[in-house]
């Protein structure tokens, strides 16, 4: 066994965070959160550095996402990449060049009115059109094309449909994160191409969230590491008493255990990662169905919990400055609990563990039962 | 990266587990202490990453990993020479005059010499460099007076790495030295120490104007500090790896007791198995990361430093989980208890599991320090 990044993966990490220090210093991070917008230029500069390659691993893909948390990129990088791609590819469509996103939720303001809510997928002669809405949409505004699942009367199929089109509203909803917002996409006869069919589209949806959200552990790991980076420093210059607060043991050792908290969730990640890279290569030992979902489970958990607590601590740390709109901390923040709270519940995460660690009585190997 | 183990792994895995599988049983009633390190030796399992040179089996550190977590998932006999193993003779290599790897080595690798450790004291604890044990000149080495405490396996020693002041009038690191004693020595006394859980563990060694010949100083006079760091640092190689497979061990037990009480569907139950599985997992590829780093590199990388403090943490989290799992049946102990008291004992013994090896305020505040670059906190 051997749990290290190779050279190779290290300089494309190490690549990764140059480009984005360079381009997303904090204060223009916080500029474009203010302003509500993302990069807009942003799409060439990652192009050119293989951010979307095809043949990129799952571990160099985590690697990225975690550059991507820590300099909080406002791209769509992780919609394109995170969420798209697997299905493109998983249909054997080429796959468009620009920014994409996939659009699967339904509105939360629907409620458990499923009528009025969903999207659905009407077959004409000319082709198939979509009518409804599909809700929490990330990066809509910026994307070329949208992934949407529709229910066909044989079940949900997946489609593809250009940005901007005829009958297509993207209308961005006021979001907690500003830099990754959410938009309604409302439908009316709009035509769209068949990307995958019922018979396998509840696989491959469920694929595409999967390959997404372990990608957003990894983030979830740059945004634990950003903030102990901000209250580490902090900790260091803020003098009070005569002395640096981080020499305060209180403060100390609330950061130790921040730390504590990122390394566990940086092993689960990079290991959930090359676990889901592993379960799709050609290895006839590949990992399993259902220690890929275990792996995914606890990655999300330790993830969610290390982002959480590291910005957490930070505010803490940081004290009134953490406290003000100016001091960028409260961006990654925003992060964090869009992180904790976007699509599968935590608490789903640990059923689903509980499910298989519970499934049966271990048998015992030692002495005591 | 690659998760999996090698080939070569995967046979060394197999071929121990299977030894384990049918001396663990065997041994679990052994008479004699040292039986265990001599049937180890015997298979070939002792010193697997000492150099070849040196009696072992030149080995990379992933096999000693492999054995610490495959003997803590058999529930192998508590191995009487770990510390001679593990830490002496680690150091003795890096440290020993050729005389002394002569000496020492081999009988270490036998289980023929067992050794213990003499490092705390009643006012040396967390705060190590203020040991008081002094060791006088004489004609022909040392003459040792002072009071050792927390000494595992020191009733069934033959040698103790003993770490006294030296040079007089000292304090802190400077000045001190270490030591070999024979445990058998005029003057050397052993008494046991009783912890909480009525077990007795650890032992006090009380050093009566104990000669030690000159030969018996490992490292050079006054440099005994950074001989016992050194010694400490192996501790903390494949130590993680151990302590997180006992935690699974415990973590299985805890699936059976939930199993027994009839409580698997209760929800609040389920959350909490949950959540203490995504600890025990973080921390166990956590050790896999440490044991890459040790591979490439010599060393441990930084995140080798939260194993011990976040497995105190979780060990402690799970052993009063489980009893509370028991409800009113928690008050009662013994044959008369479920799983014999297990829980009840583990409560209690946990508790010094973020004291011992390194208090949880130590480990964190050197997170701080080291990792995190924080300002010194004393």
């Amino acid at each position: 066994m051997d749990f290290a990044l190779t050279d190779e993966q290290q300089d494309l990490q190490a690549a990764a965070a140059r480009l984005l220090a360079d381009r997303y210093p904090a204060d223009r991070v916080a500029g474009l959160a203010d302003a509500g917008a993302g990069d807009p230029d942003a799409w060439p500069h990652l192009r050119r550095q293989g951010w979307c390659d095809a043949e990129l691993g799952m571990v160099e893909k985590g690697l990225l996402a975690l550059e991507g948390g820590h300099a909080l990129a406002p791209t769509a990088w992780w919609s394109t990449v995170g969420l798209a791609h697997p299905v493109y590819r998983a249909a054997g469509a080429e796959v468009p060049s620009g920014p994409l996103t996939l659009a699967w939720q339904d509105d939360p303001a629907d409620g458990s009115d499923r009528a009025r809510g969903g999207c659905r997928a009407v077959r004409h002669r000319d082709g198939w059109r979509l009518t409804g809405v599909r809700a929490l949409v990330t990066d809509a505004t910026a994307a070329v094309a949208v992934v949407v699942a529709a229910e066909t009367g044989d079940g949900v199929a997946l489609f593809t449909v250009p940005a901007p089109a005829d009958g297509l509203t993207v209308e961005p909803q006021p979001t907690l994160d500003r830099l990754r917002g959410a938009a309604r996409l409302t439908f009316a006869d709009t035509p769209g191409d068949l990307l995958v069919a019922p018979d396998t589209a509840g696989r491959v949806l469920a694929d595409a969230r999967r390959h997404g959200s372990t990608l957003l552990a990894c983030e979830a790991v740059g945004v634990a590491r950003r903030a102990l980076e901000l209250a580490r420093r902090h900790a260091g210059d803020r003098v009070q008493f005569g002395r640096p607060i981080g020499a305060y043991q209180a403060v100390a050792h609330r950061l130790a255990d921040s730390y504590v908290t990122l390394e566990l969730a940086t092993s689960l990640a990079l290991r959930a990662c090359w676990l889901v890279g592993a379960a799709t290569g050609p290895a006839t030992d590949a990992p399993g169905a259902a220690e890929v979902e275990q792996a995914h489970a606890e990655a999300t958990v330790a993830g969610r919990q290390a982002a959480v607590r590291a910005c957490e601590d930070a505010l803490q740390v940081t004290g009134g400055l953490g406290a003000t709109w100016e001091y960028p901390l409260h961006w990654w923040y925003r992060r964090a609990l869009w992180l904790d709270c976007f699509d599968t519940p935590t608490t789903t995460h640990l059923a689903t563990l509980a499910g298989h660690l519970l499934a049966a009585r271990p048998s015992p190997t030692g002495p005591t039962a | 990266m690659d998760l999996r183990d090698t080939a070569e792994e995967a046979a060394f895995r197999a071929e121990l587990r299977a030894w384990l599988a049918e001396q663990v049983p065997r041994h679990r009633a052994d008479a004699s202490p040292g039986d265990w390190t001599k049937a180890l030796h015997a298979a070939g399992y002792t010193g697997l990453t000492w150099p070849a040179a040196y009696g072992g089996r030149g080995l990379p550190p992933t096999y000693q990993g492999i054995y610490a977590e495959e003997s803590a998932l058999a529930e192998a006999p508590d191995h009487v020479n770990v510390i001679g193993l593990g830490m002496v003779g680690p150091t003795i290599v890096s440290h020993g005059t050729p005389e002394q790897q002569k000496r020492f080595l081999e009988p270490i690798l036998s289980g023929e010499f067992v050794f213990c450790q003499g490092f705390s004291e009643p006012d040396a604890g967390s705060d190590l460099a203020a040991v008081r044990t002094r060791a006088v000149a004489t004609a022909d080495g040392w003459r040792v007076t002072g009071e050792k405490v927390w000494s595992s396996y020191a009733h069934q020693a033959d040698w103790c790495l003993l770490l006294a002041r030296t040079q007089p009038g000292t304090t802190g690191h400077a000045g001190l030295t270490c030591l070999l004693v024979d445990m058998r020595s005029p003057g050397v006394q052993v008494l046991p120490l009783r912890q909480s859980t009525g077990d007795s563990d650890f032992n006090q060694i009380v050093l009566t104007d104990v000669q030690v010949l000159r030969d018996c100083v490992l490292g050079p006079v006054g440099e005994g500090w950074r001989i016992a760091m050194t010694t400490l640092a192996h501790e903390r190689g494949t130590f993680g790896i151990t302590l997180t497979a006992r935690l699974a061990v415990e973590f299985d037990r805890l699936l059976r007791t939930v199993h027994d009480l009839g409580l698997a569907d209760d929800p609040a139950v389920r959350a909490e198995v949950a959540d203490l599985h995504v600890q025990l997992q973080g921390l166990r590829w956590t050790g896999h990361r440490t044991m890459a780093a040790l591979a490439r590199t010599g060393k441990p990388g930084p995140e080798s430093s939260i194993l011990k403090l976040h497995w105190s943490v979780t060990n402690q989290r799970l052993a009063a989980f489980a009893l509370r799992l028991l409800g009113p049946a928690a008050v009662l102990d013994g044959p008369d208890s479920r799983a014999a008291g297990h829980w009840q004992h583990l409560r209690l013994r946990s508790r010094a599991n973020s004291i011992e090896g390194g208090t949880s305020e130590i480990l964190r505040g050197i997170i701080a320090e080291r990792v995190l670059g924080l300002p010194r906190t004393r």
